[in-house]
């Protein structure tokens, strides 16, 4: 590939940080029309919704920025002649910012089909503002903190905080016309009961979102009015941030009540990822009655969304690891569990101090992000080992692309003498692949930071108002971005097959492996049986384990020496997704016995689906090879159990034994999914009799009977843990 | 040097925590039902898995044994077996396995070690099994002491047919026996297990005597040892000893060994179902009726 056609850079075609200013103002202002015209209701559950997809001011949503509606401008402009010529002063600049958007978005998609190997880039990333700080402070609140700096800091900053007083305005008229509105629906009440509760919503809006929600009730309501109309991300650290206003309450059946309408929410919505209980920079330990509420209502209701994770630590009390294993055992494959005593070095060791680390929940599936100090652009982009290991094997060739030079030469493997030489070429075609995947994220980034002014969430996340910067320039107190690796075990099996039949073994030679992958095995049957019956990742055995952690600390250390355009560093990480099946099917034959286009990889970090037969303790002390303080953006761990097992008090009483022990060696995260194989197979028999089974892909929990045929394969092929 | 034929990490039902099984071979007993046939002989044994075979004939060459007849099955004379494994070799399938093989004991205890993390957390360790390990006294006991001195949780899985002197020893090293109790009536034992069951009381009533950590696990398979004198009678004697173990577990049927046996070309003349929940409904309050509280293995 030519990497001249990759430069998105945009200074270069002559953007200027001016438009960027400008641009942002408008955005307010766009805001401000959008919470003055867009159509409110109080949904199903009772709570104020906002649909971004009607916001002529443009979506917050995760992937497109600010995404322009001409529709609504239009529209709008008819309906309210007073604000036209408002309408009209924002509307060029819009179309620009979604043409360039659109450029960008399917330039990256041609370099994903040119090597098959990486994307980089094309989302916007999601985050976690802190709603808390409107919640807790009122909008009030944050035009003191505006004021106090919009006096230091004076330098070109007049435009992005005049956009943040027009954000702060826009939710304060939201919030005036949900009163109205609730007013009303008080007075056309048909029950006594909704009559009452509309009045106290009516009741909550006349001091929020300007003051701080003095109980549960008024913050679930701005709670939900500002997650919708931030476009339903992630709640982040739900149980800490609406925990003041849970002990405000002393009608606790109300305060439930309404937790279950936000549930409710969350499960309409698709809300992305909550995280409950964690500890502070001490250690000590921050959970409430509020964290137990909310796993008790997960396991209850029994939803897939939203992601609901927990952090534990040296001092989670033993009642929470109960719940946690309650929770799981109710089959929703959720509670995820983090690692606070891997995860907050991980951040540490990418600069973030204490302070901030042990504030860190997650964002979308399952990436690590610091609650309302940053933008870490979950995710910038995604590289596949599998695909750097065939081209290693075709020196640099896409063979499913038709035998297109893609990557670079790093020398005709026919001609390796040993195993070193294959190693090292295997590791130049990584590093190649995880340096466009961080250049196109950059320019990405870029692009954002100059169209893609958010003035809502910088008035949500600590840093911006603080130095004038707006939340896609730089403004956050940590702006890292984050590489994913897919295809890891593939890779290291091939390796180790490579090294032990052609290096140590003798028993084949480069040249016989080239061809018969060449080939697709066809007509090397036996060499087929040797190379994929070589000893696997995942079975606790240190030659291969070795070879596998070696090749991914080296892309932790490819992703250290770049920088991101906000201002961070990259870092790694590891998630099971669905696109992992797209990448398996973009890949050629493998030395581990893969075949063209066969879509089912690696899991995460753990082994190759089936791979593993030594059950999970072994699995655990093959993935403890790698160091997981490397991976600050997440390093997913999934293990699965059946059923039947796992819901005796011995399976439960097992499974945490089995994380304790995965912590205490270093782990960073684990998912347990509780589901019996009998289970998984009539439900692809029987669709109609399964369609409440949940399983874990992909770093979310979904509907098994709605999965893709080879992603239910997969899933079902997954090694069985038999407790 | 020990015979074994698998080393099974992660089991959680044999003992306390999480611990790791090592199956050795060869069983002095043979109850009609046995789900671990491989452990019967103690010497190694060829599996053959006979649904992946597809009758290639790759295995034929060094072999004497076998045949492949006009339909292309393949037919195995297992007598002219010689465990030699060029037909391992030669499959492409994994059609067949030979099953045991000869490690040390300190081999087979680096491989239990290697979960010792696991154990430390949990309060588990290693537990031994079969076949019978009694029968292979002086290997069990000496991976026991390794145990004992690494300081994990020791266990032994047994049939209560081996000498009293290496369940003495067992005791001394601090083991935790998981001891079965098939069928008090000793007629019936020896019908359904090939010994009368005298000797293995006595060695049960030893261990109670001796104080040790001794578990009862009753595998109950029906219309075998499930009448209701039967678990009448098993009652009174948990009744008459009670204090004296831990505790008392069924361990309902299953037919997992039926294939099994038929890949060591054992003909599996047993017949029965799985055990169905209410077969075990049936079985606890038997023994509750009797004033016996029994734990249901899963």
């Amino acid at each position: 590939m030519n990497e001249e056609k990759l430069n998105l850079d945009p200074v270069s075609r002559g953007f200027f940080a001016d438009e960027s200013l400008e641009i942002a103002e408008r955005v307010g202002l766009a805001l401000i029309e959008s919470a003055k015209y867009t159509d409110i209701e109080f949904d199903k559950n009772g709570l104020p919704f906002f649909d971004t997809n009607k916001n002529v001011g443009g979506r917050f949503s995760y992937f497109s920025s600010v995404w322009y509606d001409f529709g609504s401008y239009e529209r709008f402009a008819e309906e309210h002649p007073e604000d036209a010529e408002a309408l009209a002063k924002y509307r060029d600049k819009a179309e620009l910012f979604n043409m360039e958007s659109a450029n960008l978005v399917s330039t990256v998609g041609k370099v994903l089909s040119d090597t098959g190997s990486m994307w980089g880039g094309s989302f916007g990333g999601h985050s976690n503002p802190d709603f808390g700080r409107i919640i807790n402070l009122g909008t009030d609140g944050i035009r003191e903190i505006i004021e106090k700096y919009k006096k230091i800091n004076t330098c070109d900053t007049d435009w992005f905080y005049r956009a943040c007083e027009y954000a702060m305005d826009a939710v304060d008229i939201l919030g005036g016309r949900y009163r109205t509105l609730a007013e009303k629906l008080s007075e056309d009440a048909d029950s006594e009961g909704e009559r009452e509760y509309f009045k106290k919503a009516a009741k909550a809006f006349e001091t929020v979102p300007r003051r701080p929600a003095p109980d549960f009730t008024a913050a679930s309501h701005v709670f939900w009015m500002l997650f919708t109309f931030d476009g339903i991300d992630s709640p982040g650290r739900f149980d800490q941030y609406m925990y003041r206003a849970w002990e405000a309450t002393v009608d606790k059946a109300e305060a439930r009540d309404m937790l279950e309408r936000i549930w409710e929410g969350f499960h309409d919505t698709r809300a992305w990822n909550l995280c409950v209980s964690g500890s502070d920079e001490t250690w000590s330990d921050v959970t409430n009655s509020l964290s137990y509420e909310i796993l008790r209502l997960a396991a209850e209701k029994k939803y897939e969304t939203p992601n609901l994770t927990v952090r534990v630590h040296r001092n989670t009390p033993g009642v929470l690891w109960d719940e946690i294993a309650n929770t799981i055992a109710s089959g929703i494959g959720m509670p995820v569990i983090y690692n606070d005593e891997v995860v907050c070095p991980a951040l540490e060791s990418m600069g973030i101090p204490p302070c901030d680390s042990h504030e860190y929940c997650m964002n979308g599936c399952n990436q690590i992000d610091i609650m309302g100090k940053s933008h870490m652009g979950l995710e910038d982009g995604e590289v596949m080992f599998t695909k750097a290991m065939e081209y290693t094997l075709s020196n640099g060739v896409n063979t499913m692309n038709g035998g297109v030079f893609s990557t670079i030469a790093t020398g005709d493997p026919r001609e390796f003498e040993s195993y070193e030489e294959v190693e090292r070429a295997f590791l130049r075609q990584l590093q190649y692949l995880t340096n466009i995947a961080c250049n196109h994220a950059n320019s990405a980034q870029q692009i954002r930071a100059v169209y893609g002014a958010n003035p809502f969430r910088s008035c949500l996340i600590e840093g911006c108002l603080e130095k004038g910067l707006d939340y896609r320039n730089g403004g956050p107190l940590y702006g890292n971005g984050q590489i994913l690796a897919e295809g890891i075990a593939d890779a290291g099996d091939s390796l180790w097959a490579i090294k032990k039949l052609v290096f140590i073994e003798k028993k084949y030679t480069m040249a016989q492996l080239v061809d018969a992958i060449n080939a697709d095995f066809e007509g090397y049957e036996e060499l087929h049986r040797d190379f994929s019956s070589c000893e696997k990742f995942g079975n606790d055995i240190p030659e291969v384990d070795e070879i596998t952690s070696r090749i991914l600390n080296r892309f932790f250390t490819i992703l250290k020496r770049q920088r991101t355009y906000r201002g961070g560093v990259f870092s790694g990480g590891c998630s099971p997704d669905d696109r992992a099946t797209y990448y398996g099917a973009q890949c050629g034959a493998l030395p581990n016995g893969k075949k063209r286009a066969h879509p089912i990889i690696a899991d995460s970090i753990a082994a190759v689906p089936g791979c593993d037969v030594k059950g999970p303790t072994s699995l655990i002390n093959s993935v403890l090879r790698y160091d997981h303080r490397n991976a600050g953006s997440g390093f997913i761990f999934q293990i699965k159990f059946d059923k039947k097992g796992f819901c005796t008090e011995k399976g439960k009483e097992s499974f945490i034994g089995l994380a304790k022990t995965y912590f205490a060696g270093g782990g960073q995260q684990i998912t347990a999914t509780v589901v019996s194989p009998d289970e998984l197979l009539d439900a692809v028999e029987n669709p109609d009799r399964h369609r409440n089974l949940i399983v874990r892909v992909g770093g979310f929990s979904g509907y098994f009977v709605e999965l893709a045929d080879e992603i239910q394969q997969s899933v079902i092929k997954r090694t069985f843990a038999g407790i | 040097m020990g015979t074994i034929f698998n080393i099974q990490k992660f089991c959680i039902h044999d003992g306390d925590g999480i611990r790791t099984c090592v199956f050795l071979k060869g069983c002095p007993l043979r109850c009609i039902w046995c789900h671990n046939p491989e452990g019967l002989d103690r010497e190694r044994n060829l599996s053959f898995f006979e649904e992946r075979c597809t009758g290639c004939g790759r295995c034929l060459e060094k072999c004497p044994g076998r045949s492949i007849d006009e339909n292309g099955k393949l037919h195995i004379e297992r007598e002219k077996c010689t465990l030699c494994g060029s037909c391992v070799e030669a499959c492409l399938n994994k059609v067949n396995e030979i099953m045991g093989y000869e490690a040390s004991a300190e081999e087979v205890f680096a491989d239990v070690m290697k979960d010792k993390m696991f154990y430390d957390t949990t309060g588990g360790g290693l537990t031994v099994s079969g076949g019978e390990p009694s029968w292979q006294a002086d290997f069990t006991l000496s991976l026991l002491r390794m145990g004992k001195e690494a300081g994990i949780g020791i266990a032994v899985e047994s049939c209560g047919i081996g000498k009293r002197e290496f369940y003495a020893e067992a005791a001394d090293l601090g083991t935790t026996f998981l001891f079965d109790m098939k069928c008090m009536d000793s007629p019936k034992h020896k019908a359904l297990t090939g010994v009368s069951n005298e000797h293995i009381i006595g060695n049960l009533l030893y261990l109670f005597e001796r104080g040790a950590d001794v578990r009862i696990r009753m595998p109950m398979i029906p219309g075998c040892n499930d009448t209701e004198e039967d678990i009448a009678k098993l009652a009174a004697f948990l009744k008459e000893h009670e204090g004296k173990y831990k505790y008392a577990e069924i361990m309902p049927y299953h037919t997992l060994g039926v294939g099994k046996s038929g890949r060591l070309g054992r003909e599996a003349e047993f017949k029965a179902e799985n055990a169905t929940d209410e077969d075990t409904a049936r079985w606890v309050s038997l023994f509750a009726q009797n004033g016996i509280t029994v734990k249901v293995s899963k």
